[in-house]
């Protein structure tokens, strides 16, 4: 293994290590989603829509705020006792440590969204098993521009004041075209239809701010 | 120094002029788009006119962020942070004259349409750009986070505009009106909207200039300041 990636892969254990010691992101995420899901459905029964139609949605609005308190979280406890100062001194280009960060928070808030998916097709009626593979998809990938883009913001706004409102204000304008591309993939892998140009929209925002973010992530670093 | 303020009148007696001749063109030459509009669908050219520059100053953004991070120059800090708050008040222009416009002609503020969203999403994203700057303190570390930001959130645009394109072609609305774009052929129309577009591009350009001078003096009298203040000490 280079050194780069074996760097990487001790920061991801870390972060997996630190979550499955303290499970204090994934409890407060996944209760917050069922929370979200009730939410929904009062507001959904109270407006007459039909349930199927909005399974969608309900999927992507948990693994937005969800993404949203966990990694803002995450990178609170990075700054306290000095880690932040560590991850600085890491012997690799920062890029490998944020593929490192992204990673953690995708296997972080895959899992949250895994256990989501049937719970939602409990709640709100949708069929998740006709069409697995391309409704899995449709959120990896999700998960993954969204966490790429987050990872990168949720350390721009940790030097400023209002860290805590400042972070959701500058992050959910920028990830709406994620929650787009999500929404409308998921809806048609639900329909068990293959999701073929939204899938693609996935990919492309994945490879243009994953590559953004491994270039830019070193600047972020400095002290 | 003298150059720069000889270029800054020109500009400015430049902007005044095409101004003005927007304004004439568009409320009085320009005939009405149609009967049932009328005189409304004149802050069309005024609408229109802000959009392009608040494009072009937020790519200014991303240019000049890129350059502050290649460079580390806080002159590049300045220039971006001047085209971001021009961009913000194109940006907001267009949101603001939009639904007085769409009221006239739709009978609605607001239809979630492909192109409003785009510019409401737009208009939000230079608006945590601005925003971050106030909340930071330190000069060094502002300039470059806040670089980094002015990137991804001029790479994430084309994809706004993408994904509520396809968005709006996946669910078929309504069909409100047709669309602002549906062709202009009368010729004194045409010359409105680009001299309108023409007077907004070089205001921008004038208060972008404007902008960074303000924000250099402002540094310069903060240096002075911390030089007096070290003599005072010595003293």
């Amino acid at each position: 293994m280079s050194p780069m990636l074996r760097v990487c892969a001790a920061m991801l254990a870390k972060d997996l290590r630190r979550e499955l010691r303290s499970k204090e992101i994934f409890i407060s995420g996944f209760l917050l989603s069922v929370i979200l899901l009730c939410v929904i459905f009062f507001s959904v029964t109270a407006s007459d829509l039909s349930f199927k139609k909005i399974g969608a949605g309900a999927i992507w609005i948990c693994i937005l705020f969800t993404g949203t308190v966990g990694m803002n979280r995450i990178h609170q406890s990075e700054m306290i006792n000095g880690c932040y100062r560590g991850l600085i001194l890491a012997p690799v280009e920062g890029g490998w440590l944020y593929l490192a960060k992204v990673a953690a928070n995708v296997l972080l808030l895959g899992f949250a969204a895994t256990l989501l998916l049937p719970l939602t097709a409990v709640a709100f009626h949708i069929p998740v098993f006709s069409n697995l593979p391309w409704l899995l998809a449709s959120i990896y990938l999700g998960i993954s521009a969204f966490a790429a883009i987050g990872t990168l913001v949720v350390v721009i706004t940790a030097n400023t004041r209002m860290k805590d409102v400042l972070f959701p204000m500058i992050q959910l304008p920028l990830v709406v075209p994620v929650l787009m591309g999500g929404v409308n993939s998921t809806a048609m892998a639900l329909k068990g239809e293959p999701p073929g140009d939204w899938i693609q929209f996935l990919a492309a925002l994945n490879v243009v701010f994953l590559s953004l973010g491994f270039l830019l992530y070193e600047f972020l670093l400095e002290e | 120094m003298k150059r720069q303020s000889y270029f800054d009148t020109v500009l400015l007696v430049l902007t005044f002029v095409v101004m003005t001749a927007a304004i004439i063109w568009a409320l009085h030459i320009a005939p009405t788009a149609n009967v049932e509009e009328g005189d409304n669908q004149r802050i069309f050219y005024f609408h229109l006119g802000s959009i392009l520059p608040g494009w072009l100053a937020f790519f200014y953004v991303l240019y000049a962020s890129i350059r502050y991070l290649k460079c580390r120059d806080l002159l590049w800090d300045r220039r971006g942070r001047a085209a971001g708050e021009a961009a913000l008040a194109f940006s907001s222009i267009v949101l603001i004259t939009g639904p007085i416009w769409g009221k006239a002609a739709w009978g609605v503020f607001w239809a979630w349409d492909a192109r409003l969203t785009s510019a409401l999403l737009q208009w939000m994203i230079v608006l945590g750009y601005v925003m971050l700057r106030r909340y930071m303190d330190d000069e060094g570390v502002r300039a470059r986070v806040s670089s980094v930001l002015g990137i991804i959130g001029a790479s994430m645009i084309p994809f706004v505009y993408m994904a509520n394109r396809w968005f709006e072609t996946q669910h078929p609305q309504p069909v409100i009106a047709g669309g602002e774009d549906s062709g202009i052929k009368d010729i004194n129309m045409n010359i409105a909207l680009l001299l309108a577009m023409a007077s907004f591009s070089l205001l921008t350009f004038l208060f972008m200039r404007i902008g960074r001078s303000l924000l250099s003096a402002e540094a310069r009298i903060k240096d002075i300041e911390a030089r007096t203040h070290i003599l005072e000490e010595e003293l």
